[in-house]
């Protein structure tokens, strides 16, 4: 319940943030929303109609208010309520962001338990420079040797988009991997899953590495613990040793991290969305800071900050599903 | 009587650092033996080397466990061996225990390994708790270690220890975490216990005070060596290494005035990175004549006992 409070909090806070932020930069909204063309009268018009002309905590009680009815505001750039664009910009990032995860695990986590098992020698040393590598290495960049190298010099999959031509499936969910699965168009949800595979490994290179070196260091503890000791005392094997009594213990740590990172990766998502082209939040919000496009950047960024949250929760419950301390101090 | 575990010449290293040099051991069936010393005199090396816990330590020298040396086995073949035949529990119960897993299953874990039903295992290892005293041992084993008090963590550790029924169980410092009253109770379930299955016990402690009332003999190590084995009863009654004369004498006494001043063994425990020629301990020994600066005295028979000094 006070996690939930504090969740309300924080995009409140956020909410508040961004828009004053946005009220900052230099520039007249209502000379941008009328167009370049407008007339004094047309500009007069657009800042009536855009609440401008009133001072900006008006503007921003306003702005409160229709939010709280779950009325983002419209678009100036777009003339699209905001809630219909993001409903279809969320998907292809969220699609892109969820299988980013997926790699960050699933590279990371054995990334990290081989660096601690290999501790101090050849293998570690190996893991970690690939650690640092994918940690300092500029996501765009990535993505776009990526692009040259798998998608057109080796032409093993895709470079851009997220279906290939007459793949597409009707939309439901927004989201090109759920609706093909819905169509049941199997090769629309293969041609889906392959324009996904590069952007998501370029996004996930920095998210790993940070992963695999926190996994790597809460092993290297973990794998010292008098309970694993104890734990080979009664005749574990290696293997047993590694999976039950030290993995889960060092994974306890890092899932705080991921939890941080599933919003972070969505805010990062532009970067490889404007390389291979995807219609996500990271472009659209993009277009709408550079266009001041006010309450666009308010919604995509309050959506951002919701995910944001939202994976936080998801992984509190993780937390306390894995440890029992946890949940009797929540209990208590 | 024949011996159950008998170590041979055991050397631990770490990396190029002797910690353990050259330890003779006993251990008889059902008897029980108290491996004692100072922080830092490689007691608890031992304990670890005998079960080769730590696979970055060199163990050198043999270990017999009946027909078997424990040192030469495969790493495949020695996890046979821990846990069925040789068992060890640990100091910490706070830390040695995993504070994720459930109390029933770290106790029945033995038991998993060697491939015992999930069923059998949770029942016998109620019945182990039981035995050492756990009340309503039955009910607790899915509760998680946090749940119980340090004498009862101990006691978790303890029948994870014994619920395969091993011939010997090596018991490193189990105590020295808990308080007066629970050392107790916990020493005399170990007792207990060992008595009644026919296990023989590898007490490591720096601890005189629960020695006495525990063990059948005593051995006590400075700096990686053994320098004195006696019975429990010569042992108290009169130390012969000055050494073990030095520790004897520095555990408060309730016939003694308190206003006494307790005797202390002067300078601090040698590293081993730092032992000394000759005998390892004449910096501190107020006996000391010029041959324990020059030559390291050996392991001489005296009465039941051994003890390793020029001067007795």
């Amino acid at each position: 319940m006070r996690r939930l409070a504090l969740a309300v909090l924080t995009i409140w806070g956020v909410a508040t943030a961004v828009f004053f932020m946005i009220k900052a930069i230099p520039g007249d909204e209502a000379q941008i929303a009328a167009g370049r063309t407008a007339t004094p009268e047309q500009i007069a018009q657009a800042r009536e109609r855009l609440g401008l002309d009133h001072n900006v905590l008006v503007q921003y009680g306003d702005y409160l208010q229709r939010l709280l009815h779950g009325d983002l505001g419209t678009s100036v750039v777009t003339f699209q309520p905001i809630r219909v664009d993001l409903a279809t910009v969320l998907p292809p990032t969220l699609e892109l962001v969820a299988l980013t995860m997926v790699f960050n695990i699933a590279i990371a986590v054995p990334l990290g338990v081989f660096s601690a098992l290999r501790h101090g020698r050849s293998g570690d040393t190996a893991s970690r420079l690939i650690m640092v590598l994918g940690g300092g290495v500029p996501v765009f960049w990535l993505a776009l040797m990526l692009q040259y190298l798998i998608g057109s010099r080796l032409g093993w999959l895709p470079i851009s988009g997220r279906n290939g031509f007459g793949l597409e499936s009707p939309p439901v969910t927004g989201l090109a991997t759920v609706d093909a699965l819905l169509a049941g168009n199997i090769a629309g949800l293969w041609d889906a899953v392959q324009h996904l595979i590069l952007p998501a490994l370029a996004l996930s290179a920095p998210f790993l590495a940070v992963v695999a070196r926190s996994i790597r260091s809460s092993m290297v503890g973990a794998l010292r613990a008098d309970h694993v000791a104890f734990a080979r005392a009664k005749g574990a094997s290696n293997a047993r040793i590694i999976w039950r009594h030290a993995l889960p213990n060092a994974l306890v740590p890092t899932l705080v991290l991921l939890g941080m990172q599933f919003g972070w990766m969505m805010g990062a998502a532009l970067l490889v969305e404007s390389v291979f082209s995807i219609p996500g939040v990271g472009t659209y919000l993009n277009t709408a800071v550079t266009s001041q496009d006010t309450y666009a950047v308010l919604g995509a960024v309050l959506v951002l900050g919701l995910v944001f949250v939202l994976a936080n929760l998801f992984v509190d419950l993780i937390q306390l599903w894995l440890d029992p301390r946890t949940r009797q101090a929540v209990a208590a | 009587m024949t011996a159950v575990l008998r170590v041979e010449n055991l050397t631990v290293d770490v990396g190029n650092l002797r910690i353990v040099d050259g330890l003779d051991l006993e251990l008889r069936a059902g008897e029980r033996v108290a491996l004692v010393g100072e922080s830092g005199s490689g007691k608890s090396m031992t304990a670890r080397a005998l079960l080769r816990l730590d696979p970055s330590v060199t163990v050198g020298g043999q270990v017999w466990l009946g027909d078997r040396d424990l040192v030469t086995l495969s790493e495949k073949q020695m996890q046979r061996v821990r846990g069925t035949e040789l068992a060890m529990v640990f100091q910490d119960p706070s830390t040695a225990l995993n504070p994720l897993r459930r109390v029933g299953d770290q106790v029945a874990e033995p038991l998993r390994i060697r491939g015992v039903s999930r069923r059998d295992a949770r029942r016998r290892a109620a019945e182990m708790l039981d035995r050492l005293g756990v009340p309503r041992a039955a009910e607790r084993l899915n509760a998680y270690p946090h749940e119980f008090s340090g004498g009862m963590r101990q006691r978790v550790m303890l029948a994870a220890a014994l619920i395969t029924g091993p011939r010997v169980l090596i018991a490193d410092e189990p105590t020295t975490a808990l308080d007066v009253r629970v050392q107790e109770k916990v020493l005399a379930l170990i007792e207990q216990l060992a008595a009644e299955d026919g296990i023989a016990v590898l007490l490591i402690t720096h601890d005189l005070g629960i020695v006495a009332g525990f063990a059948d003999r005593v051995a006590v190590m400075y700096a990686g060596r053994k320098v004195e084995e006696n019975s429990v009863e010569t042992f108290f009654a009169g130390p012969s290494h000055p050494y073990g004369r030095g520790l004897l004498n520095s555990v408060p006494r309730v016939d003694r005035a308190l206003t006494e001043r307790l005797d202390t063994i002067p300078g601090t425990a040698v590293k081993p990175s730092a032992r000394p020629p000759g005998c390892s301990f004449h910096p501190r020994c107020s006996a000391a004549v010029s041959r324990c600066s020059a030559e390291a005295p050996v392991l001489v028979t005296i009465g039941s006992g051994q003890v390793a000094c020029h001067e007795v």
